[in-house]
């Protein structure tokens, strides 16, 4: 950061101009609030000639129907993620026709467990409840975006086998028989005299849909009943973060690629992101000394046994990996994009 | 006159107050504040945040001082827009809805008017039904799916328009027809049932004895006196759309202050809220003060004082 900005101009960063400072193979010509920005080709930086594209604008549109026309239009060039979102309707028709891109990003979408409340507080019934989650049918109905079925927390693009995961998906034989074993512990007879679970999600037509197919799935599978609860998001947050919920759902984004961004969120009871209540010794020691751990296998090593005690009390049930998915013009060729998500626009160019 | 206006500005002033006290206290009510996200943020670091936008202090001086700000039109940072103010949101989004607004609330009064009229004079003809049935139409679409309807047809098969943006005259096209065609509609219902009702009046027939043109009679005796409950309905009307139609805006991509109306209040960003809703009332309470000035100008009937007629 240059100090003489810095110093002259404290407000530096709210606009485009000469005292705008970044690195980077562009910069920011203009910057139009709530309606466009433009970058250049920045002459400073060290590979420039490597940077094909004399101009970048890049729209801000709020209606992902609109993007999806003007992309039909021929007025963007790219529509989707990471920058956008493909109106869910679409994607069907965009398969289809071949259009549609899809790649898997280091992202868990999961229902988290509140670890206080009865009868969350068994972990047989909590793990009933995931095991019979018919994940597949999630995937292939309702996101239709090509999102990966997950029986683990951490995404495959940190741990390659969580692919497979840790169970087996919508196993409803083996999550009635712990059903059955977490009744036991708690001295009733049949899954009928158990309370009414809430599942509680935050406005949105996508995660409306994941619940109501969820409680579908817990009603025919286990015959327990679910109560669905929705809320704006920021009342929804306030929520989770008081503990005023029984089941919640969440999604992470890791923010760089490495497992302890996954697997530190519940290190600690009252962590900011935990909201399940859940702690563990063992979990909590392996995941600390695996920062002093000098010897990347023996690491991972580490993070991999956190995770294995992780799944098996089964504070949060992964339902699937995200994806992103995205259309992008003909002639745009050599955009890459990062195992996050996020995409290098340096090399870019129109054929 | 004077004192009639002065009167008014000093009620205007009450309302404004009343409202600006009622938004200040709902919204805290509310429960999740400007901070609240996913990420939980280290105690340190909202004590900070709260300090520097003082929400630390108690209720009754962040209220004085929120007061007090106003009168110098000084509405504060936006809580969720680092590094603007609610001032600079109003400043960039208010041009842009004013001129999508005037252009459609024009195009409403020539189309809603005119269909009106022919309406009316060639009342039970097949003029009247289909002027009838449109404007149904356009008072029973919802303006999305207007939008939708002319972003297809017009921008993306005919090619004659672009679909979304802001940047020239093109652009400002089907948005406005989208933001016209409910009011269009409603105008047009309201100045044939006006007009109607005129019409039948013993002076028309007095004027059409005389012998004055049909044109004459119309535009100048007729269209006058019809006009009455088309310029009350026009007073929040304007207000609305000046301060932009959230959806509209929405689905055509337009840098508008609509948008802030409705995000500010899931954003929970305070000063934004307050800020919009003091701006959107005071044109609001303008606008009325202005149609009610206006009929003193077409209904020499209406004494706006209270004064005896003739005397």
């Amino acid at each position: 950061m240059n100090t003489k900005i810095a110093e002259s101009n404290e407000k530096w960063y709210t606009n485009a101009g000469e005292n705008y400072t970044s690195n980077g193979p562009f910069k920011l010509k203009t910057w139009k609030h709530n309606d466009k920005i433009e970058l250049v080709p920045n002459e400073n930086y060290w590979d420039k000639d490597a940077v094909k594209l004399k101009k970048v604008e890049m729209y801000m549109i709020n209606d992902n129907n609109t993007e999806l026309s003007m992309f039909k239009n021929g007025e963007l060039d790219w529509a989707g993620m990471p920058t956008g979102q493909l109106p869910a309707d679409a994607l069907p028709e965009l398969k289809k026709d071949g259009s549609l891109n899809i790649q898997e990003i280091a992202g868990t979408y999961w229902y988290k467990f509140n670890t206080e409340q009865k009868p969350l507080d068994n972990v047989n019934i909590r793990k009933a409840l995931a095991y019979a989650i018919d994940r597949k049918g999630i995937t292939e109905q309702i996101t239709k975006d090509g999102s990966v079925p997950a029986m683990a927390a951490v995404p495959p693009t940190m741990f390659e086998d969580n692919k497979k995961g840790y169970f087996k998906d919508n196993d409803v034989k083996k999550a009635k028989e712990y059903l059955e074993k977490g009744l036991k512990e708690m001295g009733l007879k049949d899954a009928s005299e158990l309370p009414a679970i809430k599942v509680s999600y935050n406005t949105d037509e996508k995660h409306a849909k994941i619940a109501q197919a969820v409680q579908d799935m817990w009603k025919k599978n286990l015959g327990i009943k679910v109560q669905l609860d929705n809320s704006e998001w920021a009342v929804y947050i306030e929520k989770l973060h008081q503990g005023d919920y029984q089941v919640g759902r969440m999604g992470w984004l890791g923010d760089f690629n490495d497992p302890i961004n996954f697997l530190e969120l519940f290190r600690d009871k009252k962590g900011g992101n935990n909201d399940t209540n859940w702690e563990n010794p063992e979990y909590k020691k392996l995941l600390i000394d695996s920062q002093k751990e000098t010897d990347p296998k023996k690491r991972l090593e580490m993070l991999k046994k956190a995770e294995g005690i992780f799944m098996d009390e089964m504070p949060v049930a992964p339902i699937y990996f995200y994806t992103n998915a995205w259309v992008q013009d003909k002639q745009l060729k050599d955009v890459v994009m990062s195992g996050l998500g996020d995409i290098q626009i340096k090399w870019a160019h129109f054929e | 006159m004077f004192k009639y206006i002065g009167k008014r500005l000093i009620y205007m002033f009450l309302s404004l107050w009343l409202i600006v006290t009622a938004t200040f206290f709902l919204m805290r009510a509310v429960p999740g504040g400007p901070f609240t996200s996913e990420k939980q943020l280290p105690p340190e670091i909202q004590k900070n945040l709260n300090q520097y936008y003082g929400l630390d202090q108690p209720w009754y001086h962040q209220y004085f001082d929120y007061l007090t700000s106003i009168l110098k039109w000084d509405f504060g940072p936006s809580f969720k827009y680092k590094g603007q103010t609610v001032n600079d949101l109003i400043n960039g989004g208010f041009p842009v809805s004013f001129m999508l607004g005037m252009e459609a609330i024009l195009i409403a009064i020539a189309i809603g008017v005119v269909l009106g009229v022919i309406a009316a004079l060639k009342h039970n003809k097949w003029q009247d039904y289909t002027a009838m049935v449109i404007a149904v139409l356009g008072i029973s679409v919802p303006s999305f799916i207007m939008a939708a309807v002319l972003q297809y047809v017009l921008a993306m098969k005919l090619q004659i328009f672009p679909v979304a943006r802001w940047e020239s005259w093109a652009h400002t096209v089907l948005p406005a027809l989208a933001l016209a065609s409910t009011p269009m509609a409603f105008i047009a219902r309201l100045t044939r049932s006006s007009m109607l009702e005129v019409l039948s009046n013993d002076y028309i027939r007095t004027a059409k004895a005389k012998g004055l043109s049909r044109g004459v009679i119309t535009v100048k005796h007729a269209m006058r006196n019809a006009m009455l409950p088309v310029v009350s309905y026009m007073g929040p009307l304007v207000a609305g759309i000046l301060t932009g139609s959230f959806v509209i805006e929405k689905i055509f991509g337009i840098p508008g202050l609509g948008s802030h109306f409705v995000l500010s209040i899931s954003n929970r960003d305070y000063t934004t809220i307050m800020g919009v809703t003091v701006f959107y009332s005071i044109l609001l309470l303008f606008c009325i003060l202005l149609v009610d000035i206006a009929y003193g100008f077409i209904d020499p009937r209406i004494k706006l004082t209270g004064a005896k007629k003739g005397e």
